[in-house]
């Protein structure tokens, strides 16, 4: 599993061994499935997004939560993948506001996630249509569901290569945050009381020469 | 241009930008009805020329504010430009329209010393050939300020595209965000964090029954945190059935995290045309 992380973690392994990491700021680190839990702020929480960039997939982006990633790749309603991942949508919307989740959960939404990078075409609607196709044992939507992921896999590795896709470009920071606009909080309700202006000098009428039809 | 020749007019409009000033006093010409005149210059237009339908007032300038495309359009293809009128505004008020409180007003940078903004409530068409001859000063500068000021502009045409019922409906989450002003707590937080909210309805704002679901979308640099209870509680202060929202969900999201589709399929909650109630219940 690789994080993106700035600053220094302690992670909980799955057989419970906990060891304490350090690195650079946004430093990449490849790590085993596990839970991380920040130093720098209080409370426990489970690092939610990571990537197993052994498979060889494509780069998840900065800060994008698993169930984000579900659905910006598959192209699902929240429905469709509150049906692969055996819950409802309400608990999908947790998740991704940053509701933990319990390791089972995380272990699926992994293993899924797994077979749709693998699916994935390079086009939501493409990699849907993929999800929703039904072959010899089925959708393969429903083989993720069904927890079969040997076959669910076995069926994303068949598929041909997708096309390749140009790397999107990135603005830089500060131009980003001006593109962002005033957060919510700054905003301002508006004010509709008169204002007084000052004038300049008297009106008088304009001489007017008409042209055109009558 | 005072020596008889002819200008080069394409060629003088080209560095001419939405946002840039004519200082100095300008003549502003609006029409209005001889029998009813109502501003103080109409009346005076109409006493000074009784049957007169045409008023002219002194002004402190002028901003261009059509847009650069067209500015710098051929003037065969497009010979007019939209002006508005620069006026001085008392401080507060200034700062304001600076921030898009007051949608009559837009402002750019070099204007700020003087406090003075265009008064998009009085536009004038003129013909390009004016700007060869008018004094110029850049508006905007970078990109951010073209930005602003093209968010300002904006702010004076659009309207928020939700229904009518839509506001009176979603008071109560605006009233307890304006309470959170200040507090230390995950709620105040979590509206700290926030970016933008955006709603979606389905089927359409138009139903009969309409189920709305809330992006809040988190600032680039958010820490990550739980935000499940205050989503939780959020949505909670939506009393749905409520026709015609029938339904309400949402989600904490950010902007690498949420498809295109879903930002263009919904729409911005802009919390200026939403005031808060001073009794509300919450």
């Amino acid at each position: 599993m690789t994080a993106l992380l700035d600053s220094p973690f302690q992670i909980t392994t799955p057989d419970s061994r906990i060891r304490r990491v350090s690195f650079a700021p946004t430093q990449l680190v490849t790590l085993g499935l596990g839970e991380f839990t920040s130093a720098s702020t209080p409370g426990r929480w489970v690092l939610p997004w990571f990537q197993d960039w052994t498979q060889g997939a494509a780069v998840a982006m900065a800060g994008e939560h698993p169930v984000a990633e579900l659905r910006r790749r598959s192209g699902l309603t929240w429905d469709q993948i509150g049906e692969i991942l055996g819950v409802d949508r309400r608990t999908l919307h947790l998740w991704e506001s940053g509701r933990p989740m319990r390791p089972r959960h995380q272990e699926r939404l992994h293993r899924v996630l797994q077979v749709v990078r693998k699916a994935d075409r390079g086009q939501a609607a493409a990699t849907r249509q993929v999800l929703l196709e039904t072959a010899g044992s089925g959708m393969l939507k429903d083989l993720l569901a069904q927890g079969d992921f040997p076959a669910a896999m076995a069926r994303a590795e068949a598929l041909p290569a997708p096309l390749a896709q140009a790397a999107p470009l990135t603005l830089s920071a500060e131009v980003r945050r001006s593109r962002r606009g005033r957060p919510i909080s700054e905003q301002v309700p508006l004010v509709d009381t008169p204002v007084e202006i000052p004038i300049l000098g008297p009106g008088h009428p304009a001489k007017v020469v008409r042209v055109g039809h009558r | 241009m005072t020596d008889g020749t002819v200008p080069d007019l394409n060629a003088c409009i080209q560095f001419w930008r939405q946002g840039d000033c004519i200082p100095g006093t300008r003549e502003f010409l609006f029409q209005f009805d001889p029998e009813f005149p109502l501003t103080q210059a109409a009346q005076e237009a109409a006493t000074a020329a009784p049957g007169a339908e045409f008023a002219s007032q002194p002004v402190e300038g002028l901003m261009v504010i059509s847009q650069t495309c067209d500015i710098v359009k051929e003037t065969a293809l497009a010979p007019f430009i939209e002006v508005a009128p620069l006026v001085t505004l008392p401080e507060p008020a200034f700062r304001e329209a600076r921030l898009g409180a007051r949608p009559r007003f837009a402002t750019v940078a070099p204007l700020q010393a003087t406090l003075q903004a265009a008064d998009l409530d009085r536009v004038l068409t003129v013909e390009k050939a004016c700007l060869a001859r008018w004094p110029r000063i850049a508006g905007c500068r970078t990109d951010t300020e073209r930005r602003e000021l093209s968010r300002l502009l904006a702010r004076k045409r659009n309207r928020s595209a939700l229904p009518d019922a839509f506001s009176p409906w979603i008071k109560p989450l605006r009233n307890r965000w304006a309470r959170l002003a200040k507090l230390e707590s995950p709620d105040a937080r979590a509206f700290d964090d926030l970016q933008e909210v955006r709603v979606q309805a389905h089927p359409c704002w138009d139903a009969p029954e309409i189920r709305v679901f809330l992006w809040f979308i988190l600032k680039d640099e958010a820490q990550q945190a739980d935000r499940g209870q205050v989503l939780t509680d959020w949505l909670a202060k939506l009393k749905v059935p409520q026709p015609p929202f029938i339904h309400v969900d949402g989600t904490f999201t950010n902007y690498e995290s949420m498809r295109a589709s879903d930002y263009v399929d919904s729409d911005l909650l802009d919390l200026g045309y939403l005031s808060p109630d001073e009794e509300a219940d919450d």
